[in-house]
């Protein structure tokens, strides 16, 4: 979809609507949402509809820096602990890796 | 776009497989030639591949002197080559004063490991090599669970163990592949000898000869990380396409084990009486290991002791109904067991142990079927054993007891020892008794039922007193060169240690034992001791390919199926028990009432469609005459696993009262020899493959779709045709 043909009635729309289901745990559609309305957020003259725009692209940022840290804090974690062959990591392993813990 | 599509079909379409034996020698594995990995319950041990110990130029370790060179890395002889080696190391060079340096090499890839054809003798001292411990299955000691004793307190084969721990103990860095077959050992010696052996000056260069392998296993960490992943609720999302199961990564060590009983108490139809005998358990472990734990024949650390065992079991055969006369009116039986997996944290007792607490021993009761009535840890009077029988020095045997449980039943013990010592005597051999209550028992079957039972006594026959006297006990190198003398000697041991078996034996279940006493058969151990011992490979001599009678195929391309292995293994993967299991027919089964039966057919209709399960029948030959007859016996061959590693026993699960050894499942893949070349070398091959590569892109490149079109028309409308 080429958002630039879009009024910014429907670009506020739509940013408002990623927003919303990036509230669903979607992180990765808070950060499409980020760089999708980034541009008009931030390079363009303001108005009434892209300062809404920017409030709903501050608050995927937010939301996604959020996600990363809490993903990165988890991977880091559950990594650390897994190599250690626990039975929780275990549980929560996918796939094992053959020859190594 | 085309273009490329042409380039990405053409490297895509070639297939380097077929230039592969042009540039590899390769020498094929079989399983269990090489170190693999092994678990217990908190570490892994043995080998794994890896990107940093595949691949390296194959040197020579020949003598002592040869391991200074381990040091340096060999930079004196190879100045140009920075990679890793592959040491062609003969058996008999690891030692106490080798090892260390094998451990720590970091220039090593691995070790070739061969027998050097140095014969050993048994009596010889000068080589101490037991793979085994110091304090041998020091963890599941009665005395430390029981916290009698510290770990490790008694330092019983202290003369003989190359490490504390034991070669099977230790997580090496390093591969390590076993080569007996002369003609592959043979190849790479010559590899060797024309491509890295340095000149007389000293120099060398490229090419040099390299060797590749790789043995991957599967599991990692312990056995209970292993043991927990191979289970269908392991993980949270189980998805296996193939089978549905968790893959096996691991497996928990198990193999035969073999109960004989000659006078075998049936249950009652009802299951409503519940018999009490009393049993002396006869007994001798069937297992041994090596530092590459398949490579293990165990002569003096399992065949004497079996033989002595077997020729006793053979003794009482012949006589039975003297003695099942005797045990009906005793109430006294003995019955022998061989267990397997003893070396290994007593696999096999343990398990018996368990089964027994549990009645299950030695079958599982069908209220409808009559079995062998099941025996109780409580019902055991006495676990005779017989360990590293034939390497006395001079004379002299000794006895093992618990002190505290000796003192408990002292009469009847020192009874039990009179008959061995007077059974000892009759063949000239001396008796060192128990010393008093502070006795211990050295590692044996006995600490399994001891834990399962407090008065269950141990009567340990062997040829060492406070430590073991041969120093090859569980080793590759338990091997030996026999002179006539030693043989001799080793016969009239083996001789000596039956009579003295069945003597006390005699005397407990209240046979007359002057009846008995003489009655072994010397002849028949020394037939056994050629062919389990001095031959080459179980079915070499005319006695066992008589008893074999075709019935033996190798299933398997394992060594313990093709050499002469007494490893435990994971799945049975042995001749050895098989061996064993025919041979304890032959000493206790009998035609006598099966004479009639002359096909193979009927003789196993006879097992199988009674209610009577109390023996088995098997169409077995004789093997003085290689006659078969369907011989009957109560001898039950039973795949015994360690409680702790069972999933029939998830109660049990990781109980470190019993074995918790378990070993990875592997690939094992063949040894590759090339040629090395200089860095030089190979940069220069990569700069011609690089521009011909591009080469070839502009000669494709120049081309246009008509190039490869040939126009069909063309000619047709030369010759009149329209286009």
């Amino acid at each position: 979809m080429d958002i630039s043909k879009l009024t910014d009635v429907k670009k506020v729309d739509l940013c408002k609507k990623y927003f919303l289901i990036g509230a669903c745990f979607l992180p990765l559609v808070w950060i499409v949402n980020t760089f999708w309305f980034f541009s008009d957020a931030f390079c363009k003259p303001i108005n009434a509809h892209r300062r809404q725009i920017r409030k709903y692209v501050i608050a995927s940022i937010v939301g996604s820096i959020f996600w990363i840290i809490v993903l990165s804090a988890w991977e880091i974690f559950f990594q650390h602990y897994r190599a250690q062959g626990l039975v929780w990591t275990d549980f929560l392993t996918f796939v094992f890796p053959t020859g190594r813990v | 776009m085309k273009k490329w599509l042409v380039i990405v079909l053409i490297i895509a379409g070639i297939r380097c497989d077929g230039f592969s034996d042009q540039v590899f020698r390769t020498l094929f594995i079989g399983e269990g030639n090489a170190c693999y990995r092994t678990f217990n319950k908190t570490h892994e041990f043995g080998c794994q591949a890896n990107r940093e110990n595949e691949n390296g130029l194959i040197v020579r370790i020949d003598k002592q002197e040869d391991f200074k060179n381990l040091d340096s890395c060999w930079n004196s002889f190879y100045p140009k080559y920075s990679g890793k080696y592959w040491a062609l190391l003969p058996v008999n060079l690891i030692r106490r004063d080798t090892i260390s340096q094998l451990k720590s090499s970091k220039c090593l890839s691995g070790i070739v490991l061969y027998n050097s054809g140095e014969s050993i003798h048994p009596g010889d001292e000068s080589t101490a090599a037991s793979h085994d411990a110091e304090c041998p299955n020091a963890a599941s000691d009665y005395y430390l669970q029981d916290k009698n004793e510290e770990y490790c307190e008694r330092k019983i084969n202290s003369r003989g163990a190359i490490t504390r721990d034991g070669l099977m103990k230790i997580d090496w860095r390093i591969q390590m592949v076993f080569i007996d077959n002369s003609t592959d050992l043979e190849i790479i010696e010559k590899c060797y000898s024309m491509f890295n052996k340095p000149k007389e000056d000293g120099s060398s260069g490229y090419p040099y000869c390299g060797m590749s392998f790789r043995l991957a296993n599967m599991a990692a960490g312990n056995s209970e990380i292993c043991y927990r992943r191979g289970k269908n609720d392991a993980k949270l999302f189980q998805m296996n396409i193939d089978s549905g199961d968790a893959p096996q990564l691991c497996g928990a060590m198990h193999s035969d084990n073999i109960f004989a009983f000659p006078t075998p108490i049936p249950t009652s139809p009802t299951n409503e009486t519940i018999i009490t005998s009393k049993y002396m358990m006869v007994t001798a472990r069937m297992d041994s290991f090596g530092m590459i734990p398949e490579i293990s024949v165990g002569e003096v650390s399992v065949l004497t002791s079996i033989i002595s065992v077997l020729a006793a079991a053979r003794s009482m055969g012949t006589q039975i109904e003297k003695w099942q006369k005797a045990s009906n009116t005793s109430n006294r039986n003995v019955f022998f067991a061989f267990f397997n997996g003893e070396s290994l944290d007593y696999i096999g007792s343990g398990a018996a142990a368990y089964q027994m607490e549990n009645g299950k021993f030695p079958q599982m009761i069908r209220s409808d079927r009559t079995h062998i009535h099941p025996i109780r840890p409580n019902e055991l009077d006495y676990i005779l054993e017989v360990q590293q029988i034939g390497v006395a020095k001079g004379r002299k045997y000794y006895v093992h007891v618990d002190g505290e449980r000796y003192q408990q039943n002292k009469t009847q013990t020192d009874r039990v020892i009179d008959r061995i010592e007077r059974g000892l005597r009759s063949h000239a051999f001396d008796l060192e008794k128990p010393s008093g209550s502070g006795d211990r028992v050295p590692p044996a079957s006995w600490h399994s039922f001891a834990k399962a039972d407090a008065h269950v006594q141990s009567v340990l026959l062997a040829p060492y007193g406070k430590e073991y006297e041969y120093q090859r006990v569980n080793s590759i190198l338990d091997k030996n060169e026999w002179t006539e003398d030693e043989r001799e000697k080793a016969i009239q041991e083996i001789e000596a240690v039956s009579t003295a078996i069945l003597a006390a034996a005699a005397d407990y279940v209240g046979v007359e034992t002057d009846e008995v006493v003489a009655k072994v058969d010397k002849k028949l151990i020394t037939t056994i001791f050629d062919c389990l011992i001095t031959s080459n490979f179980w079915f070499d001599c005319d006695f066992m390919q008589k008893l074999d009678g075709g019935r033996y195929h190798k299933l398997f391309n394992s060594y313990g199926f093709n050499q002469k292995s007494t490893y435990i293994s994971m799945e049975s993967h042995t001749a050895f028990p098989t061996v064993l299991h025919w041979l304890t027919i032959f000493a206790l089964g009998s035609d006598k009432e099966t004479l009639n039966v002359k096909s193979e057919k009927s003789c196993s209709h006879l097992g199988q469609f009674q209610a009577f399960q109390m023996y088995t029948y098997t169409w077995q030959p004789n093997p003085y005459t290689g006659n078969f007859s369907c011989l009957k016996s109560a001898i039950v061959k039973k795949v015994m696993v360690s409680p702790a590693v069972d999933s029939q026993t998830p109660e049990e699960e990781m109980n470190t009262r019993y074995s918790t050894w378990m070993e990875s499942v592997y690939i094992i893949e063949s040894v590759n020899l090339y040629l090395m070349e200089d860095a030089s070398f190979e940069y220069t091959m990569i700069l011609i493959a690089v521009i011909s590569a591009l080469l070839s892109i502009f000669a494709v490149g120049r081309c246009s779709e008509t190039t490869f079109i040939v126009d069909e028309g063309e000619p047709a409308a030369e010759g009149g045709e329209p286009l």
